[in-house]
């Protein structure tokens, strides 16, 4: 062993992200964080027989979409994705194992996107499905459509936000409640103009799609229901590898 | 760790009061005459590059807001095993965290086989790093936990090399238990497993031979010595003198940030055996011996507050051997001999204010 010129080593996307995928998922799905998972899932479920079962059938639309637009878009999703996403990365920083997935001789972005993965697989089934079912017990089947396609594009775009919060900070988990509270929740809801900086009114306006119910706040262009949330992932994963080239690893 | 203010620049960093003087490091740190081919620059001391210097850290400088936890330091690394000593909180693992590059030094460059370890990740490829801290991915078992490291750093075989560096640091691979039922020193040695399954050139080992017992201690020092005879540069840090001792010939001393010494370790050990002590002496006629010790040639002062004295000597063996007679010349019955500065810190001190 003479030379010193370095050895070069090709760790392809497709090697590296499937391992980094196994390793991150086994981590973070603790039986607390799918217990909490579940609560989520079985509250939508608990909450749509009531619908069905207290709503008279000539209101069971709207009240159908006021479900769906304010537990499933505001509260399951953004809750659910953060229970998943802050943790993905910023468990690894807290205990200190971030180490034995960076130094390796991959580009950092391998590690980000392999977190978001995890993350987006394994809260794709956990927020569809309740919403599915709320709109098939509540029997109002147009609604099918268009509410998994925002249920899809709100685990995309909040995902990713809450990945980055969590890789970028210690207190990432707080930051990333604060911004589902106060931003989403409250500031965003008082005008238009501060409600197109908000998630939750692309995906709502999505949602409205399948129904002729007027949803607050809901009505943002057809495209930008679709293209905002994709561009807010794909820059929040972005800033999450940027994050991981950039901090100092403890 | 000090806190001292920061560094005032990448380049020219003015050496601090009580840094290490350059004749410490005689074999590899010395003042300038100017930078030629094979040297590394820098604003003040030259550091001269030794031949397959394969870990090359030169005036690097990491603060966090005030707190300097290391500080203009250089030196080079070459195959073989080399010892970073110093006391807790020295910035030990702040050196090792930047030679991996997981932390970017605030100035001055490392550079392993002439990349940085920060901007190039692929020099990972030759970089295993065992961390100092106990935790560990708590799903896995040692062979997928190796093995996915393997996987990462483009082995081609890795479950193999998985489980035949497992047997090299004498783990079962077919251990079904999870990692964070392993015992301190069976989580050691996974630790030093998935570090070195991809066969780098560099391997840093942060404390490694901690909650070993004697047995495994004895074999990893031997494994590490196997991998620096392969041509590795194996580095080693450790704030156990006696641990250090074991590891080979070459040491780096690191105390409160700072350079303390480089070089061969019975040169800097014989330093540290000769540095003047001062010791306390208890005896049931102090007074008659303090009296009997002013004078002796290997005594260099002498204090006596009405019950106990203090001396100071810089030839700690003469003097052991001397005091009983001295005493009993004196008619004083010895009670106790107790060395005031025999902890490390005060050695390492002693090696940074010489």
């Amino acid at each position: 062993m003479t030379s010193l010129e370095p050895r070069t080593p090709t760790v392809t996307a497709a090697k590296s992200i499937p391992t980094y995928f196994r390793l991150l998922l086994r981590g973070q799905l603790t039986r607390g964080r799918l217990f909490g998972l579940g609560v989520l899932g079985g509250i939508s479920f608990l909450l749509a027989i009531v619908v069905r079962t207290a709503v008279e059938s000539r209101d069971l639309e709207e009240a159908s979409v006021r479900l769906l637009s304010d537990y499933s878009i505001g509260l399951l999703i953004p809750l659910a994705t953060l229970i998943l996403g802050s943790p993905m990365i910023g468990d690894l920083v807290e205990d200190r194992l971030l180490v034995y997935l960076w130094l390796k001789p991959v580009p950092r972005w391998h590690l980000a996107v392999a977190a978001y993965a995890a993350v987006v697989a394994t809260l794709l089934p956990v927020v569809i499905v309740p919403v599915l079912l709320t709109a098939l017990i509540t029997g109002f089947g147009p609604l099918i459509v268009p509410a998994t396609v925002a249920s899809i594009l709100g685990v995309l775009a909040y995902s990713g936000i809450y990945l980055f919060l969590g890789a970028r900070f210690t207190a990432g988990l707080w930051l990333g409640l604060l911004y589902l509270v106060l931003w989403e929740n409250v500031l965003a809801r008082f005008s238009n103009g501060m409600a197109r900086l908000s998630l939750r009114s692309y995906l709502q306006t999505m949602l409205q799609r399948g129904t002729d119910v007027s949803i607050d706040l809901a009505d943002r262009a057809a495209w930008a229901s679709i293209v905002i949330p994709l561009a807010v992932a794909a820059f929040a994963v972005a800033m999450a590898a940027v994050t991981l080239a950039t901090k100092d690893i403890d | 760790m000090s806190t001292l203010p920061p560094p005032p620049g990448v380049s020219g960093v003015p050496a601090a009061p009580g840094a290490p003087p350059a004749s410490l490091t005689p074999a590899v740190i010395s003042m300038p005459p100017p930078p030629l081919p094979g040297q590394a620059s820098t604003g003040g001391a030259v550091l001269q590059i030794p031949e397959g210097a394969l870990v090359v850290v030169d005036r690097v400088s990491k603060w966090f807001g005030d707190l300097v936890a290391v500080s203009d330091v250089s030196f080079a690394v070459t195959a073989g095993v080399t010892a970073l000593l110093g006391p807790n909180g020295a910035g030990k693992s702040t050196m090792l965290r930047m030679l991996c590059g997981l932390a970017l030094p605030s100035s001055g460059t490392v550079s392993v086989m002439g990349k940085s370890p920060r901007k190039d990740p692929e020099i990972a490829a030759e970089i295993g790093l065992a961390p100092q801290q106990e935790s560990v991915f708590g799903h896995s078992t040692a062979l997928q936990f190796v093995r996915a490291s393997a996987e990462l750093q483009g082995v081609v075989n890795a479950d193999t090399e998985a489980r035949r560096v497992l047997g090299l640091v004498e783990l079962d691979a077919d251990e079904t238990r999870r990692l964070p039922t392993y015992s301190k020193g069976m989580r050691q040695r996974v630790k030093l497993a998935q570090a070195i399954v991809h066969e780098p050139r560099v391997i840093l080992l942060d404390e490694p031979l901690s909650g070993l017992d004697p047995r495994q201690r004895l074999h990893m020092v031997e494994l590490f010595h196997r991998l620096g005879d392969e041509g590795r540069a194996v580095i080693v840090s450790s704030h156990v003198l006696e641990e250090v001792e074991r590891f080979g010939s070459n040491v780096v001393v690191i105390t409160q940030g700072r350079l303390a010494a480089q070089g061969d370790f019975r040169e800097i050990r014989a330093l540290m055996d000769h540095r003047p002590r001062r010791l306390r002496i208890s005896s049931d006629a102090p007074r008659a011996l303090a009296a009997a010790l002013v004078g002796q040639p290997n005594v260099q002062g002498v204090r006596f507050d009405g019950e106990r004295v203090e001396i100071d000597t810089d030839d700690i063996v003469s003097f052991s051997q001397s005091i009983a007679s001295l005493s009993q010349a004196a008619n004083a019955r010895l009670y106790e001999v107790e060395p005031l500065d025999d902890d490390l810190e005060s050695v390492f001190r002693y090696l940074v204010g010489r």
